[in-house]
């Protein structure tokens, strides 16, 4: 199956400008048809490894790029975008972006016509791929009403059109569902059909680790292959923790704070009802999940529960105050430094003399105050809106997705801070990963627009997944 | 209501683009010609009459039906802002140029969303490449396909921002969105050096069977907005 160098890296070195060394020397060999995950923490480098070899580093970045870089024996530095891309295709974090042609089809179509040059070989390798990758039934579609997994299918046909050697991911998995999940890796079976060669930039390494060739740490600006530690750590962490437990349910510890009675909600008057009949309480102390699949309505049922979409029918009572957390958390933040951030949101909660305590919180996460909101780690971010919460005594937390992006250890760390809290904190999600930590007071399903209590976990392990990502990387997240 | 419908494609593109363009210009015409504020309430109802023809032939009637809402929206509005400037002691706009303004910013809206919904956008970049426009109309194209998502973003962050700041301040919500913005434009920046933009194959027509009828309806239009200046309204 391998044997053709496809990728090779030597002694490579990145630093955007102005900033330290974010790659200190990586060598790195991929074959023809091989399959590599490279984990790491946030901030490690992974996203600026992908950058190096698509070239986009120096090209968009203007990063200082040093070492050697060679696709398929050519040399990557000086070489025209035009001929990169027919060895190298990247396939990034959010596939929307990727799309210029409002329709899949159109959008697929314009890029193998730019690839070929020619009317009927561009159709050629557009039904060829539209085929191989079942996404027939997409091409008559507008990219922005497709699912992220669809979306992300649909780019990946795209990445191969030109034929490119090499087919990088760039955290595939962030905001995918568990079917979405198990869509990709039916993907990679697919590609690896295809003796294309791949490789992945993941957080959520798990799905992936007993189906790819080799897996690679990244730390410290180095690289370093821990593919027999990662398997054999991880048969060791199945058998020592199970693979699924009961719960420790936990009730309520307080006053109720919000209830929704029998709620139902539709974005379009003649549309079906996308939330039908949902009943919730929740509690001071409380720390609820509901976990659903993409476009079963967890978002706008959070909407519902803040307070900014109404119900079509029942209603939600709250008597507290609510706090929202979006799942691209860039949106919580206005200020241009995390310091105002801070004494604007006390102001506006009337807690203005008490703006001490969330710079207490800021310090207490590593944080520099003075340093812009924006400038933070995805983990970070989610991590101060937590804090920040907590520090202005939020009756009500609602987060959605606030897992994405974030490593294992991050995950669980997140959770057991919301497991602290003295408020009602609601998690949506899309991930069976967190649901066995023994955290959560209730567990719900949002099914087919009804909320369902969960009564068992059904599957994964955040608690291994986190074990097993320490003793890979070797790192006690901030 | 801005996307692109295949259902009048048995027109040509030349058919397509005219009856856009003299939509428009015929609003002009009507807001900057009109000799008072009946005539231009006719011309503006005759317009709207025939775009709202025009998008019921390429969308459901439910998007009729939005654009119809449309106008009944702007006008509260616009009632709403009489009584309130009313009430304030402010100068209140003249009750009678309410639904004007009504008719008139739904008329422009629906108009400007024809040129969208007529005319492919790999067609606006076909059209603007041949007129020398060539990088512009990449820009355009990939500006208009992000309107979807930074729609949806607004909403994610109008919810947060509005809690965080107990209502006030909504105007905050601007800040992650430009933000976002410029990120969002790096990482196109990304994809666009990777895949490059779309190559077009399509071909510009200028005269279709077809076209005969689209330009009747159009004449029609035309000849009815300028005879109404010389009824006796």
């Amino acid at each position: 199956m391998m044997g053709r160098l496809v990728l090779e890296v030597s002694d490579l070195w990145v630093r955007y400008p102005r900033g330290d060394w974010v790659l200190r020397g990586i060598d790195l060999q991929v074959n023809r048809g091989e399959q590599v995950l490279v984990i790491g923490d946030t901030g490690s480098g992974k996203t600026t490894l992908a950058r190096a070899i698509t070239g986009l580093a120096k090209t968009i970045y203007e990063c200082d790029v040093k070492g050697r870089i060679l696709l398929s024996g050519m040399e990557v530095d000086g070489m025209h975008c035009e001929v990169l891309s027919r060895h190298v295709a990247l396939v990034g974090q959010n596939p929307y972006l990727y799309f210029i042609e409002p329709l899949v089809g159109d959008d697929l179509y314009g890029y193998a016509l730019k690839v070929h040059c020619d009317g009927r070989l561009a159709s050629d390798a557009f039904n060829k791929v539209v085929d191989a990758m079942g996404i027939r039934r997409l091409t008559e579609r507008f990219f922005f009403e497709i699912s992220g997994g669809e979306a992300r299918r649909a780019l990946v046909a795209k990445a191969i059109i030109s034929n490119a050697s090499l087919l990088i991911f760039d955290e595939p998995l962030m905001w995918l569902d568990d079917r979405g999940v198990e869509d990709f890796v039916d993907l990679l079976e697919m590609l690896r059909r295809l003796e294309r060669t791949v490789m992945i930039f993941e957080h959520r390494f798990v799905p992936l680790l007993k189906r790819v060739d080799k897996v690679y740490v990244l730390k410290d600006g180095k690289l370093a292959d821990v593919t027999s530690r990662a398997l054999t750590t991880f048969e060791k962490l199945s058998h020592q923790l199970p693979h699924g437990f009961y719960f420790e349910k936990k009730t309520g510890k307080g006053d109720l704070l919000l209830e929704a009675k029998d709620v139902y909600f539709k974005y379009d008057a003649k549309g079906d009802y996308l939330l039908k009949g949902i009943d919730l309480q929740l509690c001071r102390g409380d720390v609820v999940l509901i976990y659903g699949l993409n476009g079963q309505g967890k978002t706008t049922l959070l909407k519902i529960l803040a307070g900014y979409l109404k119900p079509h029918k029942g209603k939600v009572l709250r008597r507290g105050s609510v706090l929202y957390i979006p799942q691209n958390i860039a949106l919580f933040y206005t200020e241009s430094t995390i310091e105002k951030e801070v004494v604007e949101v006390f102001k506006a909660w009337r807690m203005k003399t008490k703006a001490k305590v969330g710079l207490d919180v800021v310090r207490g996460l590593n944080i520099d105050p003075l340093s812009s909101p924006f400038s933070l780690s995805h983990g970070q971010m989610v991590k101060l809106a937590v804090g920040l919460a907590f520090a202005l005594d939020v009756d009500v937390l609602l987060l959605d997705e606030p897992f994405s992006g974030l490593t294992y250890d991050d995950r669980l760390k997140l959770l057991e801070l919301l497991y602290q809290s003295n408020s009602a904190v609601v998690v949506a999600t899309s991930s069976l990963d967190a649901t066995e930590a023994p955290y959560w007071t209730k567990l719900y399903k949002l099914e087919e627009g009804r909320l369902v209590e969960m009564r068992a976990i059904e599957k994964a392990s955040l608690i291994r997944a986190s074990r097993l990502y320490r003793e890979l990387v070797g790192v006690e997240s901030a | 209501m801005f996307t692109y419908s295949k259902r009048l494609e048995d027109y040509s593109t030349l058919a397509r683009v005219l009856v856009a363009s003299t939509i428009i210009a015929l609003l002009m015409f009507a807001r900057f010609l009109s000799r008072d504020v009946s005539v231009e309430v006719t011309k503006l109802a005759s317009i709207l009459s025939f775009e709202l023809y025009l998008t019921s032939r390429v969308r459901e009637r439910q998007r009729i039906l939005t654009g119809l809402k449309l106008i009944l929206v702007f006008t509260i509005i616009g009632a709403l802002v009489f009584y309130l400037s009313h009430l304030l002691g402010w100068l209140a706009p003249n009750p009678v140029e309410i639904v004007p303004g009504a008719l008139r910013l739904v008329a422009f809206f629906l108009g400007f969303s024809l040129l969208f919904q007529l005319i492919s956008l790999r067609e606006w970049r076909s059209i603007l490449s041949k007129l020398g426009f060539k990088g512009q109309a990449l820009a355009f194209s990939m500006a208009i396909s992000q309107i979807p998502t930074t729609l949806y973003y607004l909403s994610e962050a109008a919810t947060a921002i509005k809690l965080k700041y107990k209502g006030k301040r909504s105007y905050k919500v601007a800040v992650p969105l430009a933000l976002l913005s410029l990120l969002t434009s790096r990482s196109l920046a990304e994809s666009y050096t990777i895949y490059g933009p779309p190559a077009t194959d399509i071909r510009l027509t200028t005269h279709k069977r077809k076209d005969i009828y689209l330009y009747s309806s159009l004449a029609v239009l035309v000849a009815a907005v300028a005879s109404i200046d010389a009824l006796p309204l």
